[in-house]
Protein backbone atom coordinates (compact mmCIF):
# COMPACT_ATOMS: atom_id res chain seq x y z
CA UNK A 1 0.00 0.00 0.00
CA UNK A 2 1.02 3.64 -0.28
CA UNK A 3 1.86 3.75 3.43
CA UNK A 4 4.66 1.30 2.72
CA UNK A 5 6.00 3.47 -0.10
CA UNK A 6 6.41 6.49 2.15
CA UNK A 7 6.52 5.28 5.77
CA UNK A 8 8.13 8.47 7.05
CA UNK A 9 5.63 10.85 5.52
CA UNK A 10 2.07 11.29 6.74
CA UNK A 11 -1.43 12.12 5.65
CA UNK A 12 -3.59 15.18 5.12
CA UNK A 13 -5.80 15.18 8.20
CA UNK A 14 -8.79 16.82 6.52
CA UNK A 15 -9.10 14.08 3.89
CA UNK A 16 -7.78 11.09 5.78
CA UNK A 17 -9.12 7.90 7.27
CA UNK A 18 -10.51 8.66 10.76
CA UNK A 19 -9.32 5.22 11.87
CA UNK A 20 -5.74 5.96 10.77
CA UNK A 21 -3.33 4.13 13.09
CA UNK A 22 -0.67 6.18 14.87
CA UNK A 23 -2.58 9.28 13.87
CA UNK A 24 -0.64 11.67 16.10
CA UNK A 25 2.54 11.15 14.07
CA UNK A 26 0.73 10.69 10.76
CA UNK A 27 -1.21 13.96 10.95
CA UNK A 28 1.08 16.19 13.03
CA UNK A 29 4.57 14.62 12.88
CA UNK A 30 7.28 15.87 15.20
CA UNK A 31 5.15 18.88 16.16
CA UNK A 32 2.66 16.79 18.12
CA UNK A 33 4.20 17.08 21.63
CA UNK A 34 4.28 20.87 21.37
CA UNK A 35 0.76 21.02 19.97
CA UNK A 36 -0.51 18.81 22.77
CA UNK A 37 1.13 21.03 25.38
CA UNK A 38 -0.62 24.05 23.85
CA UNK A 39 -3.92 22.18 23.81
CA UNK A 40 -3.60 21.28 27.48
CA UNK A 41 -2.83 24.88 28.35
CA UNK A 42 -5.47 26.69 26.34
CA UNK A 43 -8.31 24.12 26.20
CA UNK A 44 -7.94 22.07 29.38
CA UNK A 45 -11.63 21.09 29.37
CA UNK A 46 -11.69 19.82 25.79
CA UNK A 47 -14.30 22.29 24.58
CA UNK A 48 -13.04 21.89 21.00
CA UNK A 49 -12.91 18.20 20.14
CA UNK A 50 -13.05 16.02 17.13
CA UNK A 51 -11.56 12.63 16.46
CA UNK A 52 -7.86 12.84 15.61
CA UNK A 53 -7.60 16.49 16.64
CA UNK A 54 -4.72 17.38 18.94
CA UNK A 55 -5.60 16.14 22.42
CA UNK A 56 -8.57 14.06 21.28
CA UNK A 57 -6.94 11.03 22.87
CA UNK A 58 -7.60 12.67 26.26
CA UNK A 59 -11.31 11.94 25.75
CA UNK A 60 -12.94 8.66 24.92
CA UNK A 61 -16.12 8.68 22.83
CA UNK A 62 -18.66 6.21 24.18
CA UNK A 63 -21.75 5.15 22.30
CA UNK A 64 -23.65 2.18 20.98
CA UNK A 65 -22.89 2.35 17.30
CA UNK A 66 -19.37 0.99 16.94
CA UNK A 67 -16.50 2.42 14.95
CA UNK A 68 -18.19 5.57 13.69
CA UNK A 69 -18.69 6.94 17.14
CA UNK A 70 -16.49 9.97 17.41
CA UNK A 71 -16.22 10.49 13.68
CA UNK A 72 -19.18 12.79 13.82
CA UNK A 73 -22.00 10.75 12.40
CA UNK A 74 -23.50 9.48 15.64
CA UNK A 75 -24.13 11.07 19.04
CA UNK A 76 -21.66 9.99 21.68
CA UNK A 77 -20.58 10.87 25.17
CA UNK A 78 -17.05 12.12 25.71
CA UNK A 79 -15.42 10.73 28.84
CA UNK A 80 -12.05 11.55 30.30
CA UNK A 81 -9.36 8.96 29.78
CA UNK A 82 -7.01 7.96 32.60
CA UNK A 83 -4.34 10.34 31.24
CA UNK A 84 -6.78 13.19 31.62
CA UNK A 85 -8.02 12.64 35.16
CA UNK B 1 -12.84 42.00 14.32
CA UNK B 2 -10.86 45.21 14.31
CA UNK B 3 -8.51 44.75 11.37
CA UNK B 4 -8.44 43.00 8.02
CA UNK B 5 -5.42 42.67 5.78
CA UNK B 6 -5.89 41.71 2.15
CA UNK B 7 -3.04 40.69 -0.09
CA UNK B 8 -3.46 41.25 -3.79
CA UNK B 9 -1.57 39.29 -6.41
CA UNK B 10 -1.12 39.89 -10.10
CA UNK B 11 -3.31 38.19 -12.70
CA UNK B 12 -1.83 34.84 -13.61
CA UNK B 13 -2.27 33.33 -17.08
CA UNK B 14 -2.37 29.56 -17.27
CA UNK B 15 -3.23 26.54 -19.37
CA UNK B 16 -5.81 23.95 -18.38
CA UNK B 17 -4.85 20.64 -19.95
CA UNK B 18 -7.15 17.62 -19.82
CA UNK B 19 -5.45 14.29 -20.35
CA UNK B 20 -6.41 10.62 -20.40
CA UNK B 21 -4.43 7.42 -20.75
CA UNK B 22 -6.69 4.43 -21.36
CA UNK B 23 -6.16 0.70 -21.70
CA UNK B 24 -7.70 -2.60 -20.61
CA UNK B 25 -9.28 -2.49 -17.15
CA UNK B 26 -7.17 -3.60 -14.18
CA UNK B 27 -4.56 -5.13 -16.48
CA UNK B 28 -0.82 -5.44 -16.07
CA UNK B 29 -0.55 -2.81 -18.79
CA UNK B 30 -2.80 -0.50 -16.80
CA UNK B 31 -0.80 -0.68 -13.59
CA UNK B 32 2.52 -0.45 -15.42
CA UNK B 33 1.28 2.68 -17.12
CA UNK B 34 0.13 4.05 -13.77
CA UNK B 35 3.58 3.37 -12.31
CA UNK B 36 5.26 5.19 -15.22
CA UNK B 37 2.96 8.12 -14.58
CA UNK B 38 3.87 8.30 -10.89
CA UNK B 39 7.58 7.94 -11.67
CA UNK B 40 7.24 11.00 -13.90
CA UNK B 41 5.46 13.18 -11.35
CA UNK B 42 8.51 14.69 -9.60
CA UNK B 43 9.89 15.98 -12.90
CA UNK B 44 6.49 17.23 -14.02
CA UNK B 45 6.07 19.11 -10.74
CA UNK B 46 9.55 20.60 -11.03
CA UNK B 47 8.64 21.80 -14.52
CA UNK B 48 5.78 23.82 -13.00
CA UNK B 49 2.74 21.60 -13.49
CA UNK B 50 0.13 21.02 -10.83
CA UNK B 51 -3.26 19.37 -11.01
CA UNK B 52 -5.48 16.47 -10.15
CA UNK B 53 -5.88 13.01 -11.60
CA UNK B 54 -7.93 9.87 -11.12
CA UNK B 55 -6.54 6.38 -11.08
CA UNK B 56 -9.60 4.49 -12.31
CA UNK B 57 -8.75 0.84 -12.96
CA UNK B 58 -12.27 0.13 -14.17
CA UNK B 59 -14.52 2.77 -15.70
CA UNK B 60 -17.95 1.17 -16.07
CA UNK B 61 -19.19 4.12 -18.14
CA UNK B 62 -16.64 3.45 -20.90
CA UNK B 63 -18.20 1.15 -23.55
CA UNK B 64 -14.88 0.35 -25.24
CA UNK B 65 -13.37 -2.56 -23.30
CA UNK B 66 -9.88 -1.65 -24.52
CA UNK B 67 -10.22 1.72 -22.75
CA UNK B 68 -11.96 0.88 -19.47
CA UNK B 69 -8.80 1.24 -17.43
CA UNK B 70 -8.29 4.99 -17.25
CA UNK B 71 -5.83 7.38 -15.71
CA UNK B 72 -7.13 10.84 -16.42
CA UNK B 73 -7.13 14.34 -15.03
CA UNK B 74 -6.33 18.00 -15.50
CA UNK B 75 -3.00 19.76 -15.42
CA UNK B 76 -2.96 23.38 -14.34
CA UNK B 77 0.06 25.12 -15.81
CA UNK B 78 0.66 28.72 -14.70
CA UNK B 79 2.54 30.90 -17.16
CA UNK B 80 2.58 28.18 -19.82
CA UNK B 81 0.86 27.75 -23.15
CA UNK B 82 -0.51 24.48 -24.53
CA UNK B 83 2.64 23.66 -26.49
CA UNK B 84 4.81 24.04 -23.40
CA UNK B 85 2.57 21.65 -21.45
CA UNK B 86 2.79 19.11 -24.26
CA UNK B 87 6.59 19.39 -24.25
CA UNK B 88 6.71 18.61 -20.53
CA UNK B 89 4.42 15.60 -20.98
CA UNK B 90 6.23 14.29 -24.05
CA UNK B 91 8.85 12.08 -22.28
CA UNK B 92 6.17 10.30 -20.24
CA UNK B 93 3.88 9.82 -23.21
CA UNK B 94 6.77 8.60 -25.35
CA UNK B 95 7.58 6.05 -22.64
CA UNK B 96 3.96 4.90 -22.52
CA UNK B 97 3.72 4.57 -26.30
CA UNK B 98 7.01 2.71 -26.78
CA UNK B 99 7.04 0.44 -23.71
CA UNK B 100 5.79 -2.53 -25.75
CA UNK B 101 3.21 -3.47 -23.12
CA UNK B 102 0.79 -6.26 -23.87
CA UNK B 103 -2.33 -4.10 -24.29
CA UNK B 104 -2.79 -1.01 -26.41
CA UNK B 105 -2.83 2.38 -24.67
CA UNK B 106 -4.80 5.33 -25.98
CA UNK B 107 -3.18 8.68 -25.17
CA UNK B 108 -5.23 11.85 -25.43
CA UNK B 109 -4.79 15.43 -24.30
CA UNK B 110 -6.40 18.77 -24.98
CA UNK B 111 -5.46 22.15 -23.56
CA UNK B 112 -7.00 25.59 -23.35
CA UNK B 113 -5.21 28.80 -22.43
CA UNK B 114 -6.74 31.30 -20.01
CA UNK B 115 -5.52 34.84 -19.33
CA UNK B 116 -6.67 34.80 -15.68
CA UNK B 117 -6.18 31.80 -13.36
CA UNK B 118 -8.89 32.76 -10.89
CA UNK B 119 -11.56 33.29 -13.53
CA UNK B 120 -10.52 30.25 -15.54
CA UNK B 121 -10.57 27.95 -12.50
CA UNK B 122 -13.99 29.24 -11.48
CA UNK B 123 -15.29 28.63 -14.99
CA UNK B 124 -14.03 25.04 -15.09
CA UNK B 125 -14.89 24.21 -11.48
CA UNK B 126 -18.39 25.44 -10.63
CA UNK B 127 -19.74 25.11 -7.09
CA UNK B 128 -19.88 21.48 -6.07
CA UNK B 129 -22.11 19.45 -3.81
CA UNK B 130 -21.08 18.83 -0.22
CA UNK B 131 -21.59 16.09 2.30
CA UNK B 132 -21.11 13.05 0.08
CA UNK B 133 -21.07 9.96 2.36
CA UNK B 134 -17.73 8.44 1.39
CA UNK B 135 -14.86 7.10 3.44
CA UNK B 136 -11.57 8.92 2.86
CA UNK B 137 -7.98 7.86 2.96
CA UNK B 138 -4.85 9.95 2.45
CA UNK B 139 -1.12 9.62 2.06
CA UNK B 140 1.53 12.21 1.26
CA UNK B 141 4.15 11.03 -1.21
CA UNK B 142 7.66 12.40 -1.59
CA UNK B 143 10.14 12.02 -4.44
CA UNK B 144 11.62 8.90 -2.90
CA UNK B 145 8.23 7.18 -2.87
CA UNK B 146 7.39 8.27 -6.41
CA UNK B 147 10.78 7.03 -7.63
CA UNK B 148 10.29 3.47 -6.46
CA UNK B 149 10.71 0.68 -9.03
CA UNK B 150 7.79 0.12 -11.37
CA UNK B 151 7.02 -3.30 -9.87
CA UNK B 152 6.76 -1.82 -6.39
CA UNK B 153 4.60 1.10 -7.48
CA UNK B 154 2.29 -1.20 -9.43
CA UNK B 155 1.63 -3.35 -6.39
CA UNK B 156 1.18 -0.39 -4.06
CA UNK B 157 -1.28 1.37 -6.35
CA UNK B 158 -3.32 -1.74 -7.05
CA UNK B 159 -3.49 -2.63 -3.37
CA UNK B 160 -4.49 0.94 -2.51
CA UNK B 161 -7.38 0.67 -4.97
CA UNK B 162 -8.64 -2.40 -3.17
CA UNK B 163 -7.22 -4.97 -5.59
CA UNK B 164 -10.12 -6.64 -7.33
CA UNK B 165 -12.47 -4.04 -5.81
CA UNK B 166 -10.93 -1.55 -8.28
CA UNK B 167 -11.80 1.58 -6.32
CA UNK B 168 -10.70 4.87 -7.84
CA UNK B 169 -7.91 6.91 -6.26
CA UNK B 170 -7.59 10.68 -6.59
CA UNK B 171 -4.16 12.23 -6.89
CA UNK B 172 -3.69 15.82 -5.77
CA UNK B 173 -0.53 17.20 -7.33
CA UNK B 174 -0.51 20.26 -5.12
CA UNK B 175 2.90 20.33 -3.44
CA UNK B 176 6.55 20.29 -4.41
CA UNK B 177 9.44 22.73 -4.68
CA UNK B 178 7.17 25.61 -5.67
CA UNK B 179 5.44 25.47 -2.31
CA UNK B 180 8.52 24.62 -0.27
CA UNK B 181 10.27 27.78 -1.46
CA UNK B 182 7.53 30.36 -1.48
CA UNK B 183 7.89 33.63 -3.29
CA UNK B 184 6.02 36.87 -3.06
CA UNK B 185 4.83 36.31 0.49
CA UNK B 186 2.78 33.20 -0.25
CA UNK B 187 3.37 30.84 2.65
CA UNK B 188 2.59 27.59 0.85
CA UNK B 189 3.78 24.37 2.45
CA UNK B 190 6.85 25.81 4.11
CA UNK B 191 4.97 26.53 7.33
CA UNK B 192 2.64 23.51 7.33
CA UNK B 193 1.81 22.01 10.72
CA UNK B 194 2.72 18.57 9.40
CA UNK B 195 6.43 18.72 8.46
CA UNK B 196 5.94 16.03 5.80
CA UNK B 197 4.37 18.65 3.53
CA UNK B 198 7.86 20.14 3.17
CA UNK B 199 8.95 17.01 1.32
CA UNK B 200 5.67 16.07 -0.34
CA UNK B 201 4.99 16.26 -4.04
CA UNK B 202 1.41 15.15 -3.86
CA UNK B 203 -1.38 13.73 -1.79
CA UNK B 204 -3.06 10.50 -2.83
CA UNK B 205 -6.63 10.26 -1.63
CA UNK B 206 -9.02 7.36 -1.63
CA UNK B 207 -12.76 7.84 -1.80
CA UNK B 208 -14.42 4.59 -0.89
CA UNK B 209 -18.14 4.46 -1.51
CA UNK B 210 -18.33 1.41 0.75
CA UNK B 211 -20.11 1.53 4.05
CA UNK B 212 -18.68 3.57 6.89
CA UNK B 213 -17.65 0.57 8.91
CA UNK B 214 -15.03 -0.46 6.36
CA UNK B 215 -11.40 0.54 6.48
CA UNK B 216 -9.70 2.26 3.61
CA UNK B 217 -6.64 0.55 2.23
CA UNK B 218 -4.37 3.42 1.24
Amino acid sequence: MLRDLAPGMGAYVSEADPTEPNWEDTFYGSNYPRLLALKRRWDPHGVFWYKNAVGSELWEPKGAHGIENGVGQKPVQLCKTEDNL
Amino acid sequence: MVSVTVKAYGILPYTSFDFAYSTTADSDTYWTMAAYFHNALPQLVKSGLMGYFWVTPFDAKEPNVTMQGKLYGEWLAPNMNVDQVRQHLAPLEQQIKTANLSDAITVSGNGEEYPDYTKGFATNNPPDTAGIPVRLGSRLLDEQALSKPVSELKDALRNASGGSARWPILGHVIAGPGTWSPRGGIAGGSNAVLPAWRNAYMQMGEYSLAQHNTHVLI
